[in-house]
């Protein structure tokens, strides 16, 4: 169990300091108990490098992995992989480094003039090597780029100076491993220098004394590296991610706030956070990692968030699994991993609540919890940061998984190559199958006046029954529109109701789903209904009304875009009228009627 | 005779660096009777010495702390104090 626990600190490279670190390890080198997992590191190096064995083994033992480390002999890679009785080969070890630093490749007297193209040679003839003659995995680093250029300021346009050579060699290792993926990988040091500075990274002390250019930061931070990538190989990475609701994926709680009064949008502090966040949500579900929802919350609240929210990234159909209820989480997320068929060391869950977080740690110590930062501005970082969910590969089985995903990002990139919004629209093959209620559809009309909000004119709400009768009446039609375009269909998506009142005919009801607006498919529905209706209860006058709610906002002007004028206002709630031989027929040849 | 906060300090770093235990460590301490005092640990000792104490050491003084009565004269003029 000890062991199990120890998931949950793997909390990665601040400012470590080293005698707690030395401390730590031999408490748990102390301990009898053993350790889950192995692991057999060998370093290839021209430099000192022994440095970062604290740290390494520091963030291997909080993850249950025992390290088996070995440090070739100082600047000696070359020999080490051309000679067969070399330990890295003997040892068979499961990851070798190879680690360079610029200063020992580079020649004795001067290194004006050096071109980096020898030396790519070279590590690539190293790496073929080890490749063909070892199992393990090669990692790689780069180097850190110099601070100062040799040629000054003349380096902006001088293609031969040290620091361009440098970029190009890293570059040509980052992309010489890309070719290699199964096999290879990179440290990318000098990355890693860039995000804690040079001078935070090069100790010149220690170089001058011990051949050791690193300081201790930066070699916490190669380590931190190489124990996600050992995590990754032991198959540690975590598959599962659990989300609360409320306060977690947005601002605010929807039970009290409402659908609008939630902080989520992508331009102003904290909305842009939260959506920020969920962007790194969507990156992960790219990637294959199943999302969950646990929320206490009213489940119908949740889904209209996800469904409509202008703004929500997060989308029910990226949901696998959900518990939205009032029971206590750790039961739900127990059941959720039931549902799955998945272990529950396998789970993230985030909350921003220190209650709930606190239960499921107590409750289940083996599920990683993560709590929304105080500092809600280091929320969209937080589950990157530690690589809880790194693998070393995307298998294709990973990129299946977001296919659905891809549809909608398949229209949103199209809709970039059109200026024209018909001619993009044309190329949609947007078709509409528009009739009369039929009684399987009943269900599902009923449930669109009852959710919808934002397209909805008069926002009645209709039970099923209701419906039917509605249907049945000689004084009612109950139309229903099914909408697809050429990446999918998307179903019944709008509602129109009218009422016959004599040679007057009334729009009581005219809804759309959220999800078809844009393509101008309200338009093409209701003007079939009109027609349809003119001829068969020989109408002369169309009323239509607008009833504002809090939602609604954005269809106040459709009426009086479709030619009605206002005849009547009360209380903010709008009755137009319009003639039918003054009504214009709509052109939109681009929409196809089934 | 008591000792003081700072020694006691300077004990427990060296004690963890060489990982051994505190009784180990005495006024003789040096590479000849501590056996895991070799040049990979000296680094350590010299980061650790640094952040326990908040101090830098010259590249000089890196290379002078070779052993403890060495260590606690460089760490006074550091203004260490071990009274």
């Amino acid at each position: 169990m000890a062991g199990r626990l120890c998931f949950k600190f793997i909390a990665m490279v601040q400012s470590e300091n080293l005698l707690d670190i030395l401390a730590f390890n031999q408490k748990r080198e102390a301990e009898t108990s053993s350790f889950s997992y192995s692991v057999n590191i060998n370093f290839l190096r021209n430099f000192t490098i022994e440095g970062i064995e604290p740290f390494l083994k520091n963030y291997l033992y909080k993850s249950d992995i025992r390290p088996d480390i070995v440090f070739g002999n100082f600047n000696n890679i070359q020999q080490e992989i051309f000679d067969n009785d070399s330990h890295i080969y003997s040892a068979n070890p499961e990851i070798i480094v190879v680690a360079v630093c610029l200063e020992n490749l580079l020649p004795d007297k001067s290194s004006f003039g050096w071109k980096s193209d020898e030396t790519i040679a070279e590590i690539k003839n190293y790496i073929n090597l080890l490749l063909k003659k070892t199992n393990a995995l090669i990692a790689i680093t780069t180097l850190a780029t110099p601070f100062f250029s040799e040629i000054g300021i003349t380096n902006i346009h001088e293609n031969n100076g040290l620091i361009f050579e440098t970029e190009k060699l890293n570059q040509r290792i980052r992309e010489y491993v890309t070719d290699n993926p199964s096999r290879c990988l990179v440290l990318d040091v000098d990355r890693m220098v860039n995000i804690l500075g040079y001078d935070a990274s090069m100790d010149r002390r220690f170089w001058y004394s011990s051949s050791a250019p690193y300081k201790k930061e930066l070699l916490a931070l190669i380590a931190s590296e190489l124990t996600r990538v050992v995590r990754a190989l032991k198959g540690l990475s975590k598959k599962c991610l659990v989300l609360d609701c409320d306060n977690t994926l947005w601002g605010g709680i929807i039970g009290e706030d409402g659908i609008n009064g939630l902080k989520l949008d992508n331009i102003s502090s904290p909305g842009k956070i939260f959506y920020d966040f969920q962007k790194t949500i969507l990156a992960l579900f790219e990637r294959g990692v199943i999302l969950c929802l646990c929320s206490k919350n009213n489940e119908d609240d949740i889904w209209t968030v996800l469904d409509y929210h202008p703004h929500s990234l997060i989308k029910r159909s990226h949901i696998s699994a959900y518990r939205i209820n009032w029971n206590d989480k750790a039961t739900n997320i127990q059941e959720i991993a039931n549902e799955l068929n998945l272990g529950l060391d396998s789970f993230v869950y985030i909350d921003d609540s220190p209650i709930e977080c606190g239960l499921v740690k107590d409750m289940l110590p083996e599920v990683t919890v993560l709590q929304v930062p105080l500092k809600l501005y280091e929320l969209p970082s937080i589950l990157f940061k530690d690589g809880w969910f790194d693998t070393l590969q995307l298998t294709a089985e990973d990129k299946a998984r977001t296919r659905m995903y891809k549809e909608e990002s398949l229209r949103k990139t199209e809709k970039l190559k059109y200026i024209d919004i018909d001619e993009y629209l044309s190329s949609l093959d947007i078709h509409i199958e528009i009739n009369e209620a039929r009684e399987t559809e009943i269900a599902r009309i009923a449930q669109l006046t009852q959710k919808t909000n934002q397209f909805n004119f008069t926002t009645k709400r209709y039970s099923e029954k209701e419906i039917t009768d509605f249907c049945k009446s000689k004084n009612h039609k109950v139309f229903q529109v099914k909408v697809g375009d050429k990446y999918g269909e998307m179903g019944i998506s709008g509602v129109v109701i009218l009422q016959r009142n004599i040679d007057k005919g009334i729009v009581d009801t005219f809804l759309m789903s959220c999800r078809v607006l844009g393509r101008k498919v309200e338009f093409a529905f209701i003007d079939y209904c009109f027609v349809k209706t003119e001829n068969d209860w020989k109408v002369k006058t169309w009323e239509a009304y607008y009833f504002p709610t809090q939602k609604n906002q954005q269809i106040a002007e459709y009426w009086t875009h479709m030619g009605f004028e206002i005849t009547y206002t009360e209380n903010g709630n709008k009755t137009y009228s319009l003639k039918v031989k003054n009504r214009t027929k709509q052109n939109l040849q681009f929409i196809k009627r089934i | 005779m008591t000792v003081s906060e700072n020694e006691k300090k300077l004990v427990n770093v060296m004690a963890t660096v060489f990982e051994t235990v505190a009784d180990q460590i005495n006024e003789d301490a040096s590479p000849d009777t501590i056996e895991t005092w070799d040049s990979l640990h000296h680094m350590n000792l010299v980061l650790a010495l640094e952040e326990a104490f908040d101090i830098e050491f010259t590249e000089d003084q890196t290379v002078e702390i070779m052993n403890y009565k060495l260590i606690k004269l460089v760490l006074q003029e550091h203004r260490v104090k071990f009274d």
